[in-house]
């Protein structure tokens, strides 16, 4: 699978507008909504199951955060990035404050897939410049031609 | 020069090491003073880093080598494996 695929212009918010990480996950989950039908009428169960998992042990690092659940009864995959620029409170092991959440949601099967996509994740997010290229970009095509070119790198 | 202790393990962990048993292994790590690194199918990965352990992608049975240099090397090298061996769904 190329995971670049799971990103559109859609799956990007460019400029969270929020002052704590749970409004934003709750931002980033109605973008998700949006984007996904089998998941609007589950907003509120989402929401409480990726605060709950973070409240297991934080995401964030290095700027980074990658809060994710798996769902049941849902078939496919569904990631939104969100960009905050000044970054938030997440309660990151490393103190760093989070400027870029990539939030997955997946399917109850397909735990190995789903740890490559975390891996892929995780090697695109600790590159150095990730995060100082992310907050900068303008458009949401920006972000996904960055994500493109550091899975290539 | 330095010692490094070396000790291995097999992920227990049904799921591998995803976020939940990558943020035991950082928040052990960083309580030692030691250098830790996890050895997985030829990468390499920091302790102290969720991002950096996460890219190991370490799937349920694989091998890994846990590298541990500096103070409390062993102790530390013991606590890795002790996670890494442990189920933690």
């Amino acid at each position: 699978m190329n995971y670049v695929d799971l990103f559109s212009e859609q799956t990007v918010l460019l400029d969270l507008q929020v002052s704590d990480s749970d409004s934003a996950l709750s931002a980033m989950v109605d973008q998700m909504a949006s984007n996904n039908p089998a998941l609007a009428e589950r907003k509120d169960e989402l929401l409480a199951a990726l605060i709950a998992r973070e409240a297991q042990g934080s995401t964030g690092d290095a700027g980074v955060g990658m809060p994710h659940v798996k769902l049941a009864g849902i078939t496919d995959v569904s990631v939104v990035i969100g960009i905050h620029k000044e970054g938030l409170d997440f309660a990151a092991l490393d103190g760093s404050l989070v400027q870029v959440f990539f939030c997955v949601v997946r399917p109850e099967e397909g735990a190995e897939e789903h740890l490559g996509l975390l891996r892929w994740l995780a090697g695109i997010a600790k590159h150095e410049d990730f995060v100082s290229f992310s907050v900068q970009a303008n458009e949401a095509q920006q972000v996904i031609d960055l994500l493109s070119e550091l899975a290539a790198a | 020069m330095v010692e490094t202790i070396v000790r291995k393990a097999k992920v227990v962990n049904t799921h591998g090491i995803h976020a939940r048993p990558s943020h035991a292994i950082v928040s052990a790590a960083i309580d030692f003073e030691a250098t830790i690194e996890l050895h997985c199918d030829g990468r390499v990965a920091d302790a102290r880093s969720i991002l950096s352990v996460m890219t190991l992608g370490a799937a349920h049975g694989a091998e890994i080598e846990v590298h541990a240099s500096g103070p409390q090397a062993e102790q530390a090298a013991v606590k890795m494996v002790e996670i890494l061996c442990a189920d933690q769904g």
